[in-house]
């Protein structure tokens, strides 16, 4: 005889948990990093301390904290769409980096254009540019079940390099000392921003977002498709809904709020094209996505709380710790709310076995 | 395996297909509803005694019923219907029937031998590579299951938790899975959840599920509850034909005759009903004509009061070809 582990399927997984575990996951994630600081001879808690007054603890540290939570909120938003049919998209870094190229197109090519113009063309391009990004792994998948995790993330590296290209070659500011940046944009190229701040109106955009899709996923027809689909391809199919034409339509609008992502951001912080805008925006709204369990409005929550992880990191600098204690920090939380999410799922039974 | 048997190896073999036995086995066991009726030596049994053990009487101890006399117009035809299987391979092999309005058509045989290739091709699901099926006096051969939908012809599919229902979405959701376009429950964008849900505890009420809630996942219902649910709601559609994979598979008896009830009534009220089965007592409870199938094919089509058990056993087993005259010289 011996004790054996099983899991069992909850048969109705409780809503106190859907709470509960990505709140632990997180202390839990903290536990680890705090770990690894002690490992190196820091105080943990004077770490994160550090990092909470940076983010949180003054209005620049606040305004940053919106600023890097802006492109993850666009980019969660748009993964959710996707991650709702149960369909992995994988590419929000590609699409927000292709959204963020088409949209430069505009100003650099028409530089003198007045804003009521150059700024809703940006942003139609960006969003065309990054659903396109999307709908091609959407084409692959639905006519010849070709893997998306697969072509979206290999579709990131294309993106990335692609930029890279244009602002090494073509796009090169002849005025930029042969820096790898594109000519800068006019003024009427950049979106307002609140006050004196960084904060765009790209935050405004993410919030009616959304709103948006909080209608569209709980009491929309399109949501409800979207719901079957991703819950039993089967039962869609047996009920007559178009499978492919919501590939498509899914995919084309996730990739298009991730290219709208890379937009706001070309358009409302860096004011040209260069290599390097996404400190990797497009992987960590994956986690912020998954943390939300896909909620629009927790999306908005988490996604501050991710950019203030990012700029705490960027604080902590000056204490000797390098920034990517968020990156491992952001690493942590995933892993353990993924195993949460097993956890609301399953419980563990241990059981006496018979000895084979 | 004969050679492996004459080098002392003791091999079970497991099959349905008559002449397979009679070839190989040494010894034959007949299972029937999990019991073992029957063990003999292989070279002292007939195939019919076989049949007759599998069936499980020698003669029909229910008298067939007659076949009510409701039928009304020709709801369906299909005329040389073929289609592939899963693997590619040919599934339904030029498969002809007719079915009236009022009228319930049973398909007997063992389970892959075309049933499901069958339901699928009328429901839209599976592409028809030959023939063609006519409903309502149109042909509908290979239009969309939507527009199948909307012309009134529902589906209970063998697969009632993950293609008849979905396991995470509740009462309500699952009831609208194919009304959710319907204006009754939707306007252009927006579902009406509330006219929804009181429409869903119309049908609970009316066909008598029991369920934990209207707004919980319907995967904790039990099989009895899933199929009233699903039957409810296909029935709620008002079809003019039903598709009914194995009912009352897995169901208990009181759930069983439950089910068999609704078919009943939804027959007297001109429903057209394709009821495939694998019990050959449900089919003869509630059939009016029965077909066999074997390989893809149609291998007999009687009316209910023609039906000799023991000759649909044979055809179940695949054992028309070799008594193929016996079997025409039946055939009326």
């Amino acid at each position: 005889m011996a004790i054996g582990v099983k899991f069992e399927k909850r048969l109705n997984p409780s809503a106190a948990m859907n709470v509960t575990v990505p709140l632990l996951s997180v202390l839990a994630a903290l536990a680890v990093g705090a770990l690894f600081l002690l490992l190196t001879g820091r105080d943990p808690v004077e770490v994160y301390e550090a990092m909470f007054k940076g983010a949180l603890g003054s209005s620049y540290g606040l305004a940053e904290t919106v600023v890097k939570g802006i492109p993850l909120m666009l980019c969660a938003l748009g993964i959710s769409v996707a991650f709702r049919m149960q369909l992995w998209n994988i590419g929000a870094e590609g699409q927000f980096y292709m959204g963020a190229f088409a949209a430069s197109w505009l100003p650099l090519t028409f530089p003198d254009l007045p804003a009521a113009v150059m700024l809703p063309g940006m942003l139609l391009l960006g969003c065309a540019a990054g659903g396109l990004w999307g709908l091609i792994p959407a084409l692959l998948r639905a006519r010849w079940k070709v893997n998306e995790i697969i072509t979206t993330l290999m579709f990131n590296y294309v993106a990335i390099l692609w930029v890279d290209y244009l602002v090494y070659g073509p796009w090169k500011d002849p005025k930029g000392f042969n820096f790898p940046l594109s000519a800068k944009f006019p003024a009427a190229a950049a979106l307002p921003t609140f006050g004196t701040s960084r904060v765009h109106v790209g935050l405004i955009l993410a919030v009616l977002l959304a709103g948006v899709f909080w209608v569209v996923f709980t009491k929309s027809r399109w949501g409800y498709e979207i719901k079957v689909i991703g819950s039993s391809e089967q039962a869609a199919r047996y009920a007559g809904m178009d499978i492919k034409g919501n590939i498509y339509r899914v995919m084309l609008l996730s990739g298009a709020v991730c290219g709208l992502a890379g937009m706001t951001e070309v358009s409302g912080i860096v004011g040209r094209l260069q290599p390097g805008l996404s400190p990797g925006y497009g992987y960590t709204a994956i986690i912020v996505a998954w943390l939300s369990k896909l909620h629009p409005a927790a999306i908005l929550v988490v996604a501050i709380l991710f950019g203030a992880l990012q700029v705490g990191g960027f604080f902590v600098q000056t204490m000797g710790v390098p920034a990517s204690v968020s990156a491992m920090l952001q690493g942590a939380v995933l892993f353990f709310v993924v195993g949460g999410e097993f956890l609301t799922q399953y419980r563990i039974v241990l059981a006496r076995k018979e000895a084979a | 395996m004969k050679k492996m048997a004459a080098g002392g190896c003791a091999v079970v073999f497991i099959t349905h297909k008559m002449n397979e036995v009679q070839e190989v086995a040494d010894r034959v066991t007949v299972l029937r509803g999990g019991k073992v009726s029957g063990t003999m030596l292989c070279r002292d049994v007939h195939a019919q005694e076989l049949v007759w053990l599998m069936v499980g009487r020698k003669v029909s101890l229910n008298t067939p019923h007659l076949a009510h006399d409701g039928c009304g117009d020709e709801i369906l035809q299909l005329k040389d219907v073929t289609a592939l299987n899963d693997s590619g391979r040919p599934g339904l092999n030029s498969v002809s029937l007719s079915l009236r309005a009022g009228q319930i058509f049973g398909i007997a045989g063992v389970a892959g031998n075309g049933q499901k290739e069958l339901a699928e091709v009328l429901t839209g699901l599976r592409p028809v590579t030959g023939g063609s099926v006519e409903y309502m006096g149109e042909l509908v051969t290979n239009l969309p299951p939507a527009e199948l939908i909307r012309r009134g012809i529902s589906y209970v599919p063998e697969d009632r938790l993950g293609m008849g229902l979905v396991p995470n979405l509740d009462a309500v959701e699952n009831m609208l899975l194919k009304s959710y376009q319907n204006p009754e429950f939707s306007g252009r964008w927006l579902i009406d959840r509330q006219a929804a849900e009181a429409r869903t505890a119309e049908l609970v009420r009316q066909y008598n599920v029991k369920l934990a809630g209207l707004n919980q996942p319907v995967r904790s219902m039990s099989g009895g509850n899933l199929q009233k649910l699903l039957l409810a709601r296909e029935i709620a559609g008002q079809p003019k034909l039903i598709v009914v994979v194995y009912p009352a598979r897995g169901l208990d008896v009181g759930a069983t005759e439950g089910i068999h009830n609704l078919l009943l009534e939804l027959r007297d009220r001109g429903t057209a009903i394709l009821l495939v089965s694998e019990d050959l007592d449900e089919l003869m409870k509630l059939s009016d004509r029965v077909g066999v199938m074997f390989g893809g094919l149609m291998a007999g089509n009687f009316a209910i009061e023609e039906v000799d058990l023991e000759e649909v056993g044979l055809l179940m087993m695949g054992l028309f070809r070799r008594e193929e005259e016996q079997i025409h010289g039946d055939r009326r």
